[in-house]
């Protein structure tokens, strides 16, 4: 097999996998989402589309996958004969799949519950009028999933102190990234607190010309930083 | 085409500790080598050297001519099994073979199933579910099926019982004269396996203290025994490893080649020359440098 055949393999394995756990995750929010329709009165959750529903548990389910690729899929692939450049690209590129499908799945689904469910004054997604929340949760998922990849290479690299200052670090970030994506209402429950000023104000969600870019800036600064941290990284024996 | 491997003054550190000193080694092709050593020798560093888990901090490593590390030409001829931690596995073992198998070019999963059979390993239990011994014996498995030009056994027999153990010595022996490789053994069972072994290095406190084909490895080493004066006296200009005395009797463990004219000395002064096993000798040699 030559390397670049390797490398599409290794691609295709991990975005299936990958794919596999996040089909249950796709079942678990379908079956909130209408848990909710049945069980709940509170107009601001009735009101709400799937993309907002999805966006949460996409995201912390992205930052777990992110943790585990270096834990689970590095050793394995290493292992095999594979080398840590075509880990990187398989992983990069396979989050980069996962995402798509994720946000599409997720897309199609508010598409179809919409149509299914009249009469209801749905609230714009994340803040954003329309299906402009589209690209943001993309990127925010891709994001999540490429913070959890830093934490897990710190943790596996340089052992448990770093690895606990890169979650702290990784907190920061998502705490500046908030400003960027919506009105900051949608971002992981952990952050709430810190937003809670800015989810009762009225401010509009920051212009996609403003968030994209700069989210797109973030994402290239991390695969940057990935690739520098997995490049010449020691294989544990375990 | 089986790599020929080479190490030049290879170092390697874990924080203050140095695993490997200066290894300098050249390991030609196929053949199977015993690679010994006392716990902390560097065994494991300079195999997952070969294996391309790191890169030494100073020398070089090469295998067919070229460093393995990140090497897409060279790693996927290199597997390493090493004990393996299952624990959180979720996948079935016919689920690691087909991944071994989608990944390693030369993996024959009809050779992995019949090992499974010979091992009584189940391929439809999850990898996490297996004793000790079983998992060995996926390792076993795995290396072997990948068939890869440099197939690394580390320990590869921990847990596994005595019938197990013997079927991997036989399925060594077996798959190598079927497709003739590079097949390196670490272990600790030395009289266990010797057999297997065309050549032997010696690690210790990550030094190559010894390298050299077993046949004159073990040609070198000689135990005399016979009355304890003549005994010291004939050995006495010889490298001595280690000596025993009961009563009368003396018995000396000697390092070195015996010419035949000290062969013909021994026997009329009454000496009984003996073999002396690959183990005693490892067990000698290593305590001799200790003592240096």
């Amino acid at each position: 097999m030559n390397p670049t055949h390797r490398t599409g393999a290794i691609i295709k394995d991990l975005t299936l996998t990958q794919l596999s756990w996040a089909s249950y995750l796709l079942f678990g929010v379908i079956l909130f989402f209408w848990g909710v329709r049945l069980f709940t009165s509170d107009p601001e959750m009735l009101n709400r589309t799937f993309l907002d529903f999805i966006v949460q548990p996409g995201s912390v389910f992205m930052l777990i996958l992110g943790l585990l690729s270096v834990s689970g899929f590095l050793t394995f692939l290493v292992k095999q004969g594979v080398t840590r450049r075509t880990y990187y690209t398989g992983v990069a590129v396979s989050g980069l799949l996962l995402t798509l499908a994720l946000t599409a799945a997720g897309l199609l689904l508010h598409l179809l519950f919409r149509t299914l469910i009249s009469g209801v004054e749905w609230l714009p997604p994340m803040g954003y009028e329309g299906l402009a929340a589209v690209p943001v949760i993309f990127a925010q998922m891709y994001l999540f999933y490429l913070i959890g990849w830093a934490i897990g290479g710190t943790f596996y690299r340089f052992g448990v102190v770093p690895g606990l200052l890169s979650i702290a670090c990784s907190l920061a970030l998502l705490m500046g990234l908030s400003y960027l994506i919506g009105t900051g209402n949608d971002l992981p429950s952990l952050l709430t607190d810190r937003l809670d000023n800015r989810a009762s104000s009225d401010r509009s969600p920051v212009p996609l010309s403003i968030s994209l870019p700069s989210l797109a800036l973030v994402a290239v600064l991390l695969l940057a930083l990935m690739r520098l941290m997995t490049k010449r990284i020691r294989i544990k024996i375990k | 085409m089986t790599p020929h491997i080479r190490l030049e003054q290879v170092s390697y550190r874990y924080g203050h500790h140095e695993a490997l000193r200066d290894v300098t080694l050249s390991l030609p092709h196929p053949r199977i080598y015993g690679l010994l050593g006392r716990n902390g020798a560097g065994k494991s560093t300079l195999l997952s050297l070969l294996a391309s888990y790191d890169e030494p901090d100073t020398g070089k490593v090469q295998i067919d001519g070229e460093a393995p590390f990140e090497n897409a030409r060279i790693m996927p001829q290199v597997v390493f099994a090493h004990q393996t931690d299952y624990s959180s596995e979720s996948d079935k073992v016919v689920e690691l073979l087909e991944a071994a198998a989608r990944y390693r070019p030369s993996f024959d999963m009809a050779y992995a199933e019949q090992l499974a059979a010979r091992f009584k390993l189940p391929l439809k239990t999850r990898a996490s579910g297996l004793s000790s011994g079983k998992q060995s014996a996926l390792n076993a498995i795995l290396a072997l099926a990948a068939r890869a030009p440099v197939t690394i056994l580390d320990e590869t027999y921990v847990g596994m019982d005595a019938p197990a153990r013997e079927i991997f010595y036989q399925e060594v022996l077996a798959d190598y004269e079927r497709h003739p490789r590079t097949i390196i053994l670490s272990t600790h069972l030395v009289s266990e396996m010797d057999y297997l072994f065309e050549e032997v290095v010696i690690l210790h406190d990550g030094r190559v203290l010894l390298h050299e084909p077993i046949d004159r490895l073990l040609e070198r080493g000689a135990s005399i025994t016979g009355p304890a004066a003549q005994v010291e006296a004939f050995a006495q200009p010889l490298r001595q490893l280690s000596s025993q005395q009961l009563g009368g009797t003396r018995s000396v463990m000697i390092y070195g080649e015996l010419s035949d004219e000290q062969r013909r000395q021994a026997a009329a002064l009454g000496l009984e020359l003996g073999q002396v096993s690959l183990q005693e000798l490892f067990i000698h040699l290593t305590e001799e440098e200790d003592a240096r």
